[in-house]
């Protein structure tokens, strides 16, 4: 035993009062903290109006309608009629929030920055984003700042070399045990790790979980679709008509046969007899 | 002119059928018989609840309502409806309709209306409709004396009727015994054109 | 009755939606005295909210108040509790005080779909049906998926005899629920009160198939139950009519072809109506009226 090289290291139990247990439940706080100031700025959530409603529902009905076409419940004649009133009114953009559009604007497309529901969503988005990062880069300054290089715990169970990088960044000792964890490490850990602690304290779908806002930085949130992101709704109402068209193609209303498929389904008509 | 007596089972019947349904439509029709200038109406069939303003299910329990008042010696001789609301005593467009097809066979039909704001008070809570002299129309009839009082022309057989039809669902919850023509097409074992269980004739 | 299965039955009218409100208050009653509340949590206020609506139903106002009370309490400003309260407005005060109400809250939120309906609602009890059909065609233009907003619409039609009308609301009931044989048996019937034989005679045949079960083998000895036997009774009446006037099957403002072999459905349905009342049902008490309906379908 002793004559191999011992490398074992003597940590002050102050460390683990002052310095583990801080950082931990400074984050732990701090997540719980964050979770309440994002709730308290989505509170402000705005409601849409009547004709925004109708507009982002508009495509709903001609998909429900479209679902069951190949064997509709309802007969050709309705059929026919609600189809054609919705391509009519996809056309002519009855649906459209701001009415059907006029002579040529319809064309150039809408600016997000000048449609005041969308810019307030993007600063939404933005404020939240906000929220997620400051603390974030305080916790990591503090860290750094005055626990530099500082070796937390050690793991009870032997690791590979290739957790070294993980587990004791900020320290370049390269012979040290991986067992070791430095202080940097322990706060990634933690701020990957406490997730689910967090839904175990404020609920399913927290706001505290930082490890999520990495992946995504506010300037890309802003391109990719995002709730409240304009769509433009005059073209999706255009590619509706041709799929509505399509649809009526494939039309055909289950009550059509019924007569002859009970009469068969009771044994009254031979099955698969041809009759007209 | 003739007059109305209503017996005991009769008014039961058609208080118990509002009671079952409070939020719905009901309607049903009369049964009884003339005799010496005095329609007595001794029994109800009461018909649906769903939907009052459709018509097959209407002629379908119609046509048997009268098959089975034939069979016990009755004829079909008016028609009741009680509406959702309860502030609402007009009598629907098809109940017009229902009670025209009924004159055709009894000239002396009649027709009531359910009023819901006396139903829980213990006094009569019929509106009785009689067809115009002069137009097609119906209208609630004003008479004199005054339907149910002393001397009218329409009168219950037994004055403590209606105080002993609030008891029977309040007390003996009675309401839940009792099945119309729609609750039959649902399950067939309902005994719709007698309702057996609820034949009070007198205490 | 145990807590425990008034709390079962309360939670089993809340998803079912049932209107069973005097069972609902004293089970309520009983929740409430035995001081259930606490014992189910998150959804006290669900059956709080049911409690109070049953209590207005059965007329205990005084209990209804108490109720809207605690969820006032506890959902300061939630548009569902402004809703309830406006139901028990309406309770009590004259249709124009409720009107003015939801008025203020469709004001402040336009697109509030439960207050939207309650004032749709007013609207028809006060019997301005023109306003209330105009508002609720309104109502689903823009809420288009509200199955119960067009139940409503179709009947509003059919009570003042517009038939066609009815007819094209429920079309879209269909659409949106073409799993429920009850709206396909509704839209029968409206098709049948507006004339239109082929289509009903269609519509009850689907409901005859959507409900009576799939194993073709035994189906001819099973005795047809529940809604299926409606829907016979649908098929026997359509069918003996277009036997005694031929010309009926060519009447359809939907265009719907003529039934084929209408003398066979006749008889078809004849059978199944005498399966029906022959054999004994769910309880095994037989079937009452059997006289009745078996002269109904002998006669020609």
């Amino acid at each position: 035993m002793s004559s191999q090289v011992h490398m074992s290291l003597y940590l002050d139990p102050q460390i683990r009062d002052w310095v583990l247990f801080p950082i931990t439940l400074v984050m732990i706080l701090v997540g719980v903290f964050r979770h309440y100031v994002v709730i308290l700025l989505q509170s402000t959530a705005k409601k849409l109006s009547r004709a925004g409603i109708r507009e982002q529902r508009a495509l709903a009905r001609s998909q429900i309608l479209r679902a069951t076409s190949a064997n509709s419940p309802i007969p050709a004649l309705y059929y026919k009629a609600i189809s054609q009133n919705l391509s009519e009114a996809f056309k002519s953009g009855t649906y459209l929030k701001d009415g059907p559009p006029k002579g040529d604007s319809a064309s150039s497309a809408r600016n997000p920055l000048s449609d005041p529901a969308a810019m307030d969503g993007m600063m939404a988005g933005m404020k939240t984003q906000m929220v997620m990062m400051v603390p974030q880069m305080v916790i990591m300054g503090w860290i750094n700042f005055f626990f530099q290089g500082f070796v937390l715990i050690k793991l009870p169970f032997p690791l590979t070399l290739g957790f070294k990088s993980m587990l004791q960044r900020g320290i370049e000792t390269p012979d040290m045990d991986v067992r070791w964890v430095s202080s940097l490490s322990w706060y990634f850990l933690n701020f990957f790790g406490l997730n689910g602690l967090y839904r175990l304290i404020l609920g399913g779908d927290n706001s505290a979980d930082s490890s999520r806002d990495m992946t995504m930085s506010p300037f890309a949130a802003m391109g990719t679709a995002q709730p409240g992101q304009p769509q433009d709704f005059a073209k999706l109402f255009k590619a509706e008509c041709d799929n509505l068209e399509f649809a009526e193609g494939l039309y055909a209303w289950a009550g059509d046969e019924m007569d002859l498929k009970i009469l068969r389904k009771y044994g009254k008509l031979p099955p698969n007899s041809v009759d007209d | 002119m003739v007059s109305y007596t209503i017996l005991h089972k009769a008014y039961v019947k058609i208080f118990l059928h509002a009671a079952k349904h409070p939020h719905k439509p009901v309607n049903g029709v009369l049964l009884g018989r003339l005799s010496s200038g005095v329609v007595t109406i001794q029994d109800v069939i009461p018909l649906l609840h769903h939907w009052t303003s459709l018509s097959p299910m209407m002629e379908i329990g119609l046509t048997l309502a009268k098959g089975h008042a034939e069979s016990v010696d009755l004829s079909l001789v008016g028609y009741y409806q009680a509406c959702e609301r309860i502030d609402d005593t007009a009598l629907a467009p098809v109940g017009e309709r229902v009670v025209e097809q009924l004159r055709t066979q009894f000239s002396d039909v009649i027709a009531f209306v359910i009023d819901g704001d006396a139903l829980g008070s213990g006094e009569v809570a019929l509106i009785p409709y009689l067809p115009q002299a002069s137009s097609t129309s119906w209208r609630p009839q004003t008479l004199n004396p005054p339907a149910f009082a002393p001397g009218s022309r329409i009168m219950l057989a037994d004055p403590q009727t209606p105080s002993r039809a609030v008891a029977l669902v309040r007390d003996d919850h009675l309401h839940h015994e009792f099945g119309d023509f729609d609750d039959h097409l649902e399950d067939v074992t309902i005994d719709w054109l007698r309702n057996n269980a609820c034949n009070i004739t007198d205490p | 009755m145990s807590l425990q299965s008034a709390l079962g039955q309360l939670a089993t009218y809340r998803s079912q939606n049932t209107r069973a409100s005097q069972d609902i208050f004293e089970k309520g009653s009983l929740v409430l005295q035995k001081n259930g509340l606490k014992k189910m949590g998150d959804n006290s206020w669900a059956f709080l909210e049911q409690l109070t609506l049953a209590a207005i139903d059965v007329g205990r106002l005084d209990v209804a108040d108490q109720c809207l009370q605690s969820l006032t309490d506890k959902f300061p400003g939630s548009p569902r509790v402004d809703c309830i309260r406006g139901i028990r407005v309406e309770a009590t005060e004259p249709p124009e005080v409720a009107l003015k109400y939801y008025g203020e809250l469709l004001e402040a939120d336009s697109a509030n779909a439960a207050i939207w309906k309650r004032r749709i609602s007013i609207l028809r009890r006060t019997g301005k049906i023109d306003k209330a059909v105009t508002e609720l065609s309104q109502y689903l233009d823009t809420f288009y998926t509200d199955v119960e907003g067009w139940l409503e619409l179709a009947d509003m039609y059919a009570t003042c005899g517009q038939y066609d009308y009815s007819l094209q609301a429920l079309m879209h009931v269909l659409l949106l629920a073409p799993q429920n044989p009850f709206h396909v048996l509704q839209a029968a019937e409206t098709a049948y009160t507006a004339g239109d034989l082929p289509l009903s005679v269609k519509m009850f045949l689907t409901v005859v198939d959507m409900t009576d079960g799939d194993d073709s083998d035994s189906l001819a000895e099973s005795a047809p139950r529940g809604i299926t036997v409606r829907a016979w009774y649908g098929v026997k009446l359509c069918a003996r009519r277009i036997a005694r006037d031929a010309r009926l099957a060519t009447i359809s403002p939907s265009s719907t072809p003529p039934p084929k072999h209408n003398n066979t459905l006749d008889e078809l349905a004849t059978e199944r109506l005498r399966v029906a009342y022959s054999s004994s049902g769910q309880k095994g008490e037989i079937a009452k009226g059997r006289e009745e309906v078996f002269t109904w379908v002998a006669a020609p």
